[in-house]
């Protein structure tokens, strides 16, 4: 069972994540949340991908998980104004994956978890 | 060499100016001088502003400053913690308010309290190394309980120890709520929810126990204001050159520093890299100098604190852009009153520093509206300072904390359909 803290943290993640497409003028994006074995997936699928966010995203989120992130600052995810805010999901995620097909880009944020009963 | 220069770019140059700080202790004074001055330091109620070069000695200062900078470089080390943004923030203003307020007796029991709410949660120590590292701008409250409460020393040991064991346990909490009262417009979040809880224990103690609070009035020693000077030209000189050695055309990269807005998490050795966060550690250095010289304030213990404080968030926040407009908003303020009454305290001449505690309402908002935010920060301090009894170090950042939360929504209703160009 995943705990509360962790819960919050991802959804605001998906909030940053949300607010960050639709200001780009993205309407049709599906976000689909995984858990299991205490790792979280978060996959994000745009069928009509701007490739040159895509690269600013990769950018932006790729790079190391700061764990004192987990207990400082993650509560402003989800009210973007400014290009910092996808910095600071990086700081909450370990690793970033992008498939990219003729139909969809599919991206996937994988966190592990650190909230635990 | 080239390794050497390696190992103290990775700790952004913190053992050398570990070094300076312990190595002028000694230039300045002789060892018995300092263990006198150091004891007196330890013994002081430490209450704003206690300014440590008055109470014990610049030596005993110094070297209050740099063992306990050492004892924090240690235990980053012990917790295998890399220096990020915001920790090199924690380290320059823990050695800043080490001037003014912070000693190794009043510190500890409050870092003792946030282990224990580590634990109780089942996270590591580490995780929580931005309170730890900023939470002991309220230990006042320690010292005040011991030795200026007037109560038998058994009674004040356990009292100040427990409190402040209470009080770094509840930080963490306080702190990750107050850090959307402002919405990361205020680089001194833990000074606001220190503020909260000092203004509690003020209630308490004024009201239960009948203290008067301020009757230690604030001391201050202007003696050293040359030394204190050079030494932070040293400081500043030693980051630029460090961040140039690595890349001559470092200054290339200054505009992704100087492009954010620099509110709360902006952590700019992540960002932007250790090369041109040293930069602007020292350029931000320089302004605070030729700032205070500007308008005549000389140093003490507490505009030392200030000076260190700006260095440390300048990879964390400030920068140029956003901090010039914020201090020029603070120093008309500063030049109204200095004109009109013919005196300005010491609680003003620091706000013109700490007052980039609202930097990020600048480099968000524009020159402007940072003039404002700067000019209503200074009003507002000494009120903040009476509601918070002297216990929060970090009154500015208290004051900072209502700033924002009155200032930004106004100004972001003012500017609401702004959000597209900062993503551009």
């Amino acid at each position: 069972m995943i705990k509360k803290q962790e819960i919050k943290i991802i959804t605001n993640i998906l909030q940053e994540i949300s607010l960050f497409l639709m200001i780009h003028g993205y309407k049709h994006y599906h976000l689909e949340v995984k858990n299991d074995n205490g790792t979280t997936q978060i996959i994000i699928r745009i069928t009509t991908p701007k490739h040159d966010l895509i690269d600013r995203m990769k950018e932006k989120i790729t790079g190391d998980r700061e764990i004192e992130i987990e207990t400082y600052g993650w509560e402003l995810l989800g009210d973007i104004d400014s290009r910092g805010e996808l910095l600071m999901v990086g700081s909450l995620i370990d690793d970033m994956n992008v498939d990219e097909s003729s139909e969809e880009t599919k991206i996937t944020l994988i966190r592990k978890n650190i909230y635990k009963d | 060499m080239y390794n050497i220069y390696q190992f103290f770019k990775k700790r952004m140059m913190m053992p050398i100016i570990f070094i300076v700080l312990f190595s002028m202790a000694f230039i300045f004074d002789d060892i018995e001088t300092i263990y006198n001055g150091y004891l007196n330091i330890l013994q002081s109620p430490s209450v704003l502003i206690s300014d440590y070069i008055q109470i014990g000695g610049l030596g005993a200062t110094l070297f209050n400053v740099a063992t306990i900078m050492l004892i924090n470089i240690f235990m980053l080390a012990y917790l295998k913690l890399k220096i990020t943004g915001p920790i090199f923030a924690g380290l320059l203003t823990i050695a800043g308010f080490s001037f003014f307020g912070k000693n190794i007796f009043n510190t500890i029991p409050i870092y003792l309290g946030i282990y224990l709410h580590a634990k109780q949660q089942k996270l590591e120590f580490k995780s929580f190394i931005i309170v730890v590292l900023f939470s002991t701008g309220i230990s006042p409250i320690v010292s005040f309980l011991i030795f200026g409460s007037e109560w038998p020393l058994y009674i004040g040991i356990p009292a100040g120890i427990l409190v402040g064991i209470f009080t770094g346990y509840i930080l963490p909490v306080l702190s990750a709520h107050t850090i959307r009262f402002h919405k990361g417009y205020n680089l001194y979040n833990i000074g606001f929810a220190m503020g909260i809880l000092s203004m509690l224990y003020a209630a308490i103690l004024t009201n239960l126990f009948n203290f008067d609070l301020f009757r230690f009035g604030s001391v201050t020693s202007e003696a050293y204001h040359t030394e204190l000077f050079l030494l932070t030209i040293i400081m500043s000189v030693i980051f630029i050159i460090s961040g140039f050695i690595n890349d001559i055309k470092v200054y290339k990269k200054y505009p992704l520093i100087l492009n954010t807005s620099g509110r709360l998490v902006s952590d700019y050795i992540r960002d932007a890299g250790r090369d041109i966060t040293m930069v602007n550690v020292g350029v931000m250095g320089f302004i605070s100098l030729i700032t205070i010289t500007l308008i005549g304030i000389q140093i003490n213990g507490a505009v030392m604190g200030g000076i260190l404080t700006v260095m440390g968030f300048a990879a964390f926040g400030k920068h140029p852009k956003n901090s010039i407009p914020v201090m020029i908003g603070a120093i008309i303020w500063y030049v109204i009153v200095r004109e009109t009454t013919g005196q300005v305290g010491v609680g003003l001449a620091i706000a013109v520093l700490f007052v980039t505690a609202v930097a990020p309402i600048a480099g968000r908002h524009g020159i402007i509206f940072g003039i404002i935010a700067g000019f209503v920060h200074v009003m507002l301090t000494p009120f903040t300072y009476v509601f918070q009894g002297g216990f929060d170090l970090y009154n500015n950042g208290f004051a900072a904390g209502f700033v924002a939360a009155i200032l930004v929504p106004i100004f972001e209703f003012l500017h609401k359909d702004k959000i597209g160009e900062d993503l551009s």
